[in-house]
């Protein structure tokens, strides 16, 4: 099996653009990726003596749960968020190191980095320092703050993020705490939102001929989001902030337990139609020709106990009433609508196919937007990158000799397999399932292919 | 060559949006300069009802979410019924269409998206809706609460000795919009050499496309994430009380636990039972009511930035009052004036994301009023197309 992922032939409307990205963990190397995915040429610069924290560690689950080897280069969520990359090791600390980046960004047409400023500073490799060479070029600085403002120097990652982007306020069981609702939710925010200034960056070149500088900062991406609660405050509006799985616009929404373990389905009712329809269909579980609201989700909560998530929902559905089951990730690979339109993406991991979340489209025309190929090994297109930008074989010897290049991580242990039955135990895990291979088999599309 | 062109400057976009996450993708188009038509029905996209009003004018009350979602945009009304020959005249003008975001939409409009494909072969077509218009799921009614159980967010939000709890307002809707603005950059900048496309975008996808530390859990190890318990390592970013409020800290390598006692001058904080992510987690009460004592007269937002400006890893839940406040946002001139009236006073909204060096956001026009520019849009485009135009 080849590297490439299938149908990675079709040209993307990006094709030919050169990125170089110098990032890491989530938000600008899932960027970065995407914009692999829409046909751009993305090289990875990566340290020689610091692993990306998806490539061992606590964010970094590797294939198997196996440790030691080469660890670093078969963990999910790094394949996921750096597929479709080529992987090129130096070391920007060595001056020699820097010499080979400059030439690599001088062809280049896109720099995505989040560095503090400070590094690119000292470096003499801001984007003012870069243009004078590459007029074109279009750079994106990923922080947690932005350049400018009074705490542009304060130091950030999502999860602390979150919480002072105003989206933890929001979140939470009625009358309880603020809570964080799912993984690293601003690191996603900054990547859709980093392509679209990234795009119109080179929207705009195609009538300047010049590049530009983007600022994200992530921090003000919290208000963009929270629409309602800004225009609430202004308006004098008091409402409770937080009200568990209530909506502005229906009636009754709320998740409600269903036959099996962790088995729920979540209903929203969004008008008195609805309603009507709700009420005849769990009549016998309810008291009163009229029940309330309190009633009806009492009654409704009895009619799922003794039905599956996706019993519940596809009669609910039936009777037109919104509804899902609470599905985990199990279900989204079962899932004939995910099926059928292809939502995961299968690369090549060790010559046996495994998912990756795709583009959430369906891209039709005359080009793809897709998973070009898994992420990269450490270090794999060394001489391949190096060459591209006219190094002779002595030369990139000599980087090889001085460490500059190196082809394996420098004093770094292994990633240690995690102690799974311990994280289930502390409520990490609900479960290590053991069917995993059977599931994927049952769905991987065509094996063996590409 | 002049660098004060708006990207899309001459770009045609069209919306046939009702909801949140069309109209958004939209107006992210309009600031880059495109010239966003927003078409609705007699009846009007169902958000111009959306409390709260504000004040345009003496007896001229509008939605004020629909403001935020629709301005740097024009529009008009269509009748579906008699209006057909109308609307294929204003979509052959255009450069983007965007439907969204109910399924039905394309049934209101008469939409087939093949057959609109190969009619206008550089048209980029975007389709935004809850599960994708392809698929035995496509007309599935959803809410925002049903589209987070079925992406797979839902199923570890929450406490585990509770149920799964959905994010707060209306994330998924304002997700999409985002993805769908930059995909149709994209597909607008492909358009140059290959013509046009169709994306049809799904809103369950594009939660499911946040996952990508849960999917490869299971996928590469069979870990299954689930609902937290109430007892996990405080210092990971979750809220603590201080003060009025709550803040959250979090413990690296680079950002020892020492440092924290430090700044909260509490040395209790640096004893040994609090020393790993596991043994805070069996402690965690005992943390919640050391950071309640130490921090006890404590503004949030002190503790925040005295932490920070010490190097720790800091935040504090701040509300939406805060925001509107914050100096930091003020200095990047994140949030714009609005037109009219909220509750008798000027009111702002957010309106730069990402700040560009040569290119500004700015709002150039209010949300329209139904059918504000029917006059003026509709016959330009049978003039337009009569003459051949595109």
């Amino acid at each position: 099996m080849s590297r490439a992922a299938a149908g990675a032939d079709v040209p993307g409307p990006l094709a030919g653009l050169k990125v170089v990205d110098l990032s890491t963990v989530f938000a600008a190397p899932y960027m970065c990726s995407l914009l692999s995915d829409l046909g751009a040429e993305v090289v990875k610069v990566e340290p020689p003596s610091k692993l990306d924290q998806t490539r061992g560690g606590a964010l970094a689950p590797a294939l198997g749960n196996e440790g030691g080897g080469d660890g670093w280069n078969w963990s999910g969520s790094f394949h996921s968020l750096n597929r479709g990359k080529r992987s090129l090791v130096l070391d920007l600390k060595q001056e020699a190191g820097r010499s080979v980046l400059r030439r690599l960004v001088d062809a280049a047409d896109l720099v995505v980095e989040n560095f503090t400023p400070r590094v690119l500073r000292g470096w003499g490799m801001t984007h003012a320092d870069l243009v004078t060479t590459n007029p074109g070029l279009i750079m994106l600085s990923n922080t947690g703050y932005g350049a400018t403002g009074p705490w542009s120097g304060f130091k950030a990652q999502g999860t602390s993020l979150e919480s002072t982007m105003g989206l933890v306020e929001y979140s939470g069981y009625p009358g309880d705490k603020p809570r964080k609702v799912g993984q690293s939710y601003p690191d996603f925010l900054a990547a859709w939102t980093g392509l679209y200034a990234i795009l119109a960056a080179l929207q705009e070149r195609h009538r300047s001929g010049r590049g530009q500088w983007i600022d994200l900062g992530m921090y003000q991406l919290g208000p963009v989001v929270i629409p309602e609660a800004l225009i609430a405050a202004q308006a004098g509006v008091r409402q409770p902030s937080r009200r568990g799985n209530a909506e502005d616009d229906t009636l009754l929404s709320d998740v409600f337990a269903c036959r099996g373990v962790e088995a729920w389905v979540a209903v929203a009712i969004e008008d008195d139609a609805a309603r009507e329809r709700v009420v005849g269909l769990v009549r016998e579980h309810l008291s009163g020709d009229a029940p309330d609201l309190d009633e009806l989700a009492r009654g409704l909560g009895e009619w799922t106990a003794s039905r599956t998530p996706e019993e519940a929902a596809e009669t609910l559905q039936g009777h037109g009433v919104a509804a899902a089951a609470v599905a985990e990730v199990r279900d989204l690979l079962l899932d004939p609508q995910m099926q059928h339109r292809q939502f995961f993406d299968w690369v090549d991991i060790k010559g046996v196919t495994r998912p990756i979340p795709g583009t959430p489209f369906v891209w039709t025309g005359s080009t793809a937007v897709t998973s070009r190929a898994r992420g990269p090994l450490f270090g794999e297109d060394n001489d391949v990158v190096l060459g591209s930008v006219g190094l002779a074989p002595e030369e990139i010897e000599t980087l090889r000799r001085d460490a500059v290049v190196t082809d394996a991580p420098l004093n770094i242990p292994p990633p240690r397999a995690k102690d799974l039955d311990a994280l289930v135990k502390a409520g990490v895990y609900r479960e290590i399932a053991t069917d995993v291979d059977d599931v994927l088999a049952r769905v991987r599309p065509g094996a063996d292919e590409g | 060559m002049t660098g004060g062109e708006a990207p899309l400057d001459g770009v045609r976009v069209v919306e046939l949006g009702v909801g949140l996450a069309t109209p958004l993708a939209a107006r992210m188009l309009g600031d880059l300069g495109a010239d966003v038509v927003k078409v609705e029905t007699p009846d009007g996209d169902r958000t111009r009802s959306v409390a709260p009003f504000y004040r345009a004018g003496e007896d001229d009350e509008r939605s004020a979410l629909f403001e935020y979602l629709n301005y740097n945009k024009r529009g008009v009304s269509l009748d579906p019924g008699a209006d057909g020959d109308t609307l294929d005249e204003l979509v052959s003008t255009a450069d983007v269409l965007l439907v969204g975001d109910d399924f039905a939409q394309l049934a209101t409009w008469g939409i087939d998206v093949a057959e609109l494909h190969a009619a206008h072969p550089g048209l980029v077509i975007e389709t935004l809706t809850p599960y994708g218009i392809t698929g035995p799921k496509a007309a599935w009614r959803a809410t925002d609460l049903t589209m987070q159980a079925a992406s797979g967010l839902l199923s570890f939000g929450g406490n585990a000795e509770r149920y799964p709890l959905k994010r707060g307002l209306r994330q998924s809707t304002y997700e999409a919009g985002l993805t769908a603005a930059y995909a149709a950059e994209a597909a607008l900048l492909g358009a140059r050499e290959h013509g046009g496309t169709v994306i049809d975008v799904s809103i369950v996808e594009c939660i499911a496309s946040e996952l990508v530390l849960t999917i490869p859990e299971y996928a590469f190890t069979g870990a299954v994430s689930t609902r937290r318990p109430t007892v996990i390592d405080p210092l990971s970013g979750d809220p603590l009380p201080a003060g009025p409020g709550y803040v959250s800290a979090q413990i690296t390598i680079l950002t020892p636990i020492s440092d924290l006692a430090d700044f909260i001058a509490d040395q209790r904080l640096a004893e040994p039972q609090y020393a790993t992510p596991e043994a805070r987690a069996t402690h965690a009460g005992e943390i919640a009511e050391i950071f309640r004592t130490a921090l006890a007269d404590v503004q949030p937002r002190d503790f925040f930035e005295g932490a920070s400006a010490r190097g720790l890893l800091a935040g504090f839940v701040q509300t939406a009052e805060q925001l509107l406040e914050c100096p930091h946002l003020d200095a990047r001139e994140v949030f714009r004036t609005m037109p009219g009236t909220l509750d008798g006073r000027p009111w702002r909204m957010p309106a730069v994301t990402a700040s560009l060096s040569r290119t500004g956001v700015t709002v150039r026009r209010a949300a329209p009023l139904l059918g504000e520019h029917d006059s003026d849009v509709l016959s330009r485009a049978v003039a337009g197309t009569q003459a051949g135009a595109r």
